[in-house]
């Protein structure tokens, strides 16, 4: 069983899909990595809009920036304030 | 100036590209070239550029895709961990150089070029080169044949006319420091009444100062043979004197050498010469001798002999 699946049994958490989802890790002010991520809507130091599968997302922040980006991946590093689902 | 950026795809992969890209819409080209498999790494938005960096080996596809979407497209530099040994590898010739370099250096300061002496007992310069070339210690060998303080020590036992020696390297240059002892004037002994011969060989120089000379250039002498008498004529009158005078010999020595074959002279004499422990040779001559098994080859090896009155 996978490390997710496990959390995932542990909190009760039911009717996982079978297809990825949208994961989010945030690195306390640091940084943020954001799996299944499908394009970048726009971007700029304050506000980084996200597309997902199904919505998007809009991560504000101080001096964001794309430090990776690469088949689904993607890791913003800045002083992250909000991840807002849109 | 030919621009190096040789070395194939595998050494592209090493090191990343950075771009600087100009145009509209430049969050469109973000996703493209994501889509095309091609990961961008420290994107930053400037104004309506955005620079971010590749692995360089796609940078074909990232000019490829630009050209097709209209962006201009600057290269900024290349950069990351690997990138300075890409640019040696690139440039063989300039590490091929560093190397030599390195290496003919690291060769030559080990070398001994010359001897240098100072110091008050510099006078004995002479004899302390023979003592040196005599004990394996030659210009042209090598520092690491022999150990420094050793040649300290055995240079300051080898004669009481020293109460302080040090030796150095610097450069190429061994630096020989002599000190006389007290008592010892460093110039030539002047209570001396005659100059006397202590081997056989034949009078290459002689250089006097005060006496008279018995020899003369290329005469065979015997050892206890007079070279130089203390007495002068002055104004038709005997006069005795000290002698100061310096008188250099040529001194054969035979060595016997055994060999199985015939014309090996070239090699009894190379053998002859390890047996003269490092003396300098002026010249040689070798006369073979065939034996019932073998050959006898006689090596005479002639050195040099300095004799002075001091």
């Amino acid at each position: 069983m996978g490390f997710i699946d496990s959390i995932y049994e542990n909190f009760g958490v039911e009717n996982i899909p079978s297809e990825p989802v949208f994961r989010a890790v945030l690195f306390g002010d640091l940084a943020g990595y954001f799996e299944n991520v499908l394009a970048i809507k726009s971007f700029s130091e304050s506000v980084i809009e996200v597309r997902l599968k199904k919505g998007g997302i809009n991560i504000k922040g101080e001096n964001l920036y794309v430090k990776k980006f690469c088949a689904g991946d993607l890791v913003i590093c800045g002083k992250i304030t909000a991840v807002e689902r849109t | 100036m030919r621009k190096n950026n040789g070395g194939g795809k595998n050494l592209k992969s090493w090191y990343y590209e950075r771009y600087k890209i100009e145009g509209l819409n430049l969050d469109r080209l973000i996703n493209r070239l994501n889509k095309n498999g091609i990961s961008v790494y420290n994107v930053k938005k400037k104004a309506r550029s955005v620079i971010f960096s590749i692995n360089a080996r796609e940078s074909e596809k990232v000019f490829a895709i630009c050209k097709e979407l209209c962006y201009n497209i600057i290269k900024v530099n290349n950069h990351g961990r690997l990138y300075p040994v890409v640019r040696l590898i690139r440039n063989v010739g300039v590490l091929a150089g560093v190397v030599a370099f390195i290496g003919l250096q690291m060769f030559f300061s080990d070398v001994c070029l010359s001897f240098e002496f100072s110091g008050n007992g510099n006078v004995y310069s002479r004899e302390v080169t023979e003592y040196l070339i005599a004990n394996g210690v030659k210009p042209m060998g090598r520092f690491s044949s022999f150990n420094m303080q050793t040649l300290e020590d055995r240079l300051l036992a080898s004669s009481d006319k020293f109460s302080f020696v040090s030796c150095e390297k610097s450069g190429c240059r061994l630096k020989i420091n002599l000190v006389l002892a007290e008592g010892k004037t460093g110039i030539m002994n002047s209570n001396v009444t005659a100059l006397y011969s202590d081997v056989n060989g034949s009078v290459e120089s002689v250089k006097v100062y005060r006496g008279t000379a018995e020899v003369d250039i290329g005469d065979e002498v015997k050892k206890g043979d007079l070279l130089v008498g203390g007495y002068a004529i002055i104004k038709e009158e005997m006069v005795s004197v000290n002698v100061l005078a310096v008188v250099t010999l040529k001194v054969p020595t035979v060595y016997t050498v055994i060999l199985n074959e015939k014309g090996l002279q070239e090699r009894a004499v190379m053998l002859a010469e390890e047996e003269a422990n490092g003396k300098e040779i002026l010249d040689y001559t070798v006369e073979e001798i065939p034996l019932k098994k073998g050959y006898q080859y006689n090596v005479t090896l002639f050195s040099r002999r300095i004799i002075t009155s001091g």
